[in-house]
């Protein structure tokens, strides 16, 4: 069952003087089995969105159904089932760490779901190892006393020991390292191809994005202004940049060479592509 | 500034540098590359005196960090700002946070007004002057604790990660108005960021794996070689990629590291190929 947005808007503070829209007129499905990538400029609505998808953040304006209920009338027990449905990875993974070891931070979800012993131990393990955390060496630190990057690892890592049906991830790969980044975009990938999971990715590493989701939602200013592919989003790359989205560095090489090159071909996802374009039409000389 | 061998360990044991020597010249812009837990953050720290050094010594414009009673010149010459925007944030409205460290530095209300204004300028939060801080997003907050640092108008600039949390526009947004107060005031730079293409402008690369320095030299050098990069963890820029890419494809291009250069570059080899 899907993830449904109908009419969707929301404003923070609503009803005071200081209220501020932060989306409005949303219509959007998410499914299982599909990884969705949500780009936009910053203050244009993409954590708001996403926190409608778990029940953080209620619509103010039309209606969330996630597998058929609206988390707005949902009380304790069944709001928690909707945490363990669809997962969130918050912007910083500070907001997520409180316990005092990352054992038990990796354990807290799973301990809800009524894990205990070895079953709960084998489950914080297998996550950790998915994100190449060592667990002899980091298992027993203080959260808060870990580097930037394995403070993400161990966040997301929570996320994926709660095993949802769903799989949201906001910003996941701010702070990573290189490695960090294509472990994670693998795990997510596996997730979704093998598992059958939801994936929703939001990102301003926009080559990681297009890169490995299905479909691009492009939000601005709360509204949602661009909807397609990866290959559909990267030919309107003008488009994009009217929008304030500045293209990956390769496919801002592609856009600029149209001007003496018409025959380019603009809809390529990645570097490797996008080389092999530009060596299609050095080889035709056109 | 001076690093003369540093090693550092955390209280837990936990050895995280080991000898670390380098010289930051005033006006410098510095960056600084490596995996994570490589021990950059924990460097950034040893460089205002939040951290002091177990062995070695951190000299700021000559004053040591271990000096308890030079802490204060050390941290006015030293602006810090760290990965995560929460910890830095003290005040609840932004223009409040960011006059925040200047009325701690006892300036005049007018050139603190003045100084709020310009910060907040370069990192294009004016509409937001007013706003309280909890109603901002990711990328409002890391631009408002930017702009306290700014406004503190130290000699040296220590940014860890500060576009981590910004879309692609605001990163080079942030970067541009870096290297102009780098140009313009002379302060010297030292970034930490685990985005290549923010070094290309840099003075000088530095690559630290393990807790120890393992690479230095200039952004054309350190930037254009994939394979020794990849070797410490990390990525070259999509230019460089491209360009590697191109190459196995049989189109030697000469290496280039900004998007500018590699357009020209591919137009004018077009034109020799059509001219052949
Ligand atoms: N708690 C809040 N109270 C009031 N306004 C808020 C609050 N949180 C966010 N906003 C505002 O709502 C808008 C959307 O914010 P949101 O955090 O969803 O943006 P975002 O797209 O995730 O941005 P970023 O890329 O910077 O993380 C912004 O204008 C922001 O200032
Ligand atoms: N307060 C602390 N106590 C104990 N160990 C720490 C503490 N802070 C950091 N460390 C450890 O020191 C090592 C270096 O951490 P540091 O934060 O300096 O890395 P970093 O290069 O900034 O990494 P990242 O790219 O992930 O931010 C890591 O192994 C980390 O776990
Ligand atoms: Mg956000
Ligand atoms: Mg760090």
């Amino acid at each position: 069952m899907p993830i449904v947005f109908s009419e969707v808007g929301y404003q923070y503070a609503q009803g005071l003087p200081w209220e501020r829209i932060a989306l409005r007129n949303i219509n959007l499905q998410v499914e299982k089995n599909e990884m969705l990538g949500i780009i936009g400029p910053t203050g244009s609505g993409k954590t708001t969105l996403l926190q409608l998808m778990n029940g953080i953040l209620t619509a103010s304006q039309g209606q969330v159904l996630i597998n058929g209920a609206n988390p707005a009338n949902m009380r304790g027990t069944e709001m928690t089932r909707l945490r363990r449905q669809v997962g969130l990875v918050f912007q910083s993974p500070e907001d997520q760490l409180f316990e005092n070891q990352v054992y038990d931070d990796i354990a807290f979800g799973p301990r809800n779901l009524g894990l205990t012993g070895s079953e709960l131990d084998n489950r914080v393990k297998w996550a950790m190892e998915m994100l190449e955390l060592d667990f002899a060496s980091l298992s027993e630190r203080k959260p808060q006393s870990l580097s930037g990057g394995q403070k993400r690892r161990v966040a997301i890592a929570g996320l994926l020991a709660i095993d949802p049906e769903y799989l949201i991830l906001d910003e996941p790969g701010a702070g990573l390292d290189y490695e960090g980044r294509l472990i994670l975009l693998s795990v997510i990938n596996k997730l979704c191809r093998v598992e059958g999971k939801g994936i929703v990715l939001v990102s301003h590493r926009l080559q990681d994005v297009f890169g490995t989701v299905d479909r691009v939602v492009v939000l601005v200013d709360g509204k949602i202004a661009m909807e397609g592919s990866p290959r559909d989003i990267l030919a309107r790359g003008e488009q994009l940049e009217e929008l304030g989205i500045e293209l990956p560095a390769s496919n801002q090489v592609l856009q600029r060479l149209t001007d003496t090159m018409p025959q380019v071909s603009l809809g390529m996802r990645g570097v490797v592509e996008v080389a092999g374009e530009i060596n299609r039409c050095l080889r035709s000389k056109l | 500034m001076e690093i003369k061998g540093v090693s550092f360990s955390y209280p837990d044991g936990n050895s995280v540098l080991k000898d670390i020597n380098l010289q930051i010249k005033p006006g410098e812009f510095l960056v600084l590359l490596g995996r994570n837990a490589s021990g950059k953050s924990t460097l950034t720290k040893l460089l205002n005196g939040l951290l002091v050094p177990n062995d070695g010594d951190v000299l700021v414009d000559g004053l040591n960090t271990r000096d308890q009673n030079k802490l204060l010149s050390v941290r006015q010459r030293v602006g810090l700002l760290f990965s995560n925007p929460d910890n830095q944030l003290v005040a609840s409205i932004v223009e409040e946070d960011v006059a925040f460290g200047p009325e701690n530095l006892g300036l005049p209300s007018t050139e603190i007004r003045q100084r709020v204004h310009a910060a907040l300028a370069a990192v294009d939060m004016e509409k937001h002057r007013t706003d309280s801080l909890q109603s901002l997003s990711g990328g409002q907050k890391q631009r408002t604790a930017i702009a306290g640092v700014l406004a503190l108008r130290p000699r040296y600039m220590v940014l860890d990660e500060p576009t981590a949390m910004l879309d692609p526009l605001g990163r080079s947004e942030v970067l541009k108005t870096l290297i102009s107060i780098n140009q313009k005031e002379q302060t010297a730079i030292i970034l930490v960021t685990h985005f290549p293409e923010e070094a290309v402008l840099a003075d000088r690369v530095v690559v630290m794996d393990g807790g120890r320095i393992a690479w230095s030299g200039f952004p054309q050098e350190v930037l254009t070689d994939p394979v020794r990069l990849n070797s410490f963890g990390l990525e070259a820029p999509e230019i460089v990629l491209l360009a590697r890419e191109l190459k196995d494809r049989g189109h030697n291009l000469p290496p280039v590291l900004e998007i500018d250069s590699m357009v020209k570059l591919i137009q004018k080899y077009r034109d020799n190929l059509k001219e052949d």
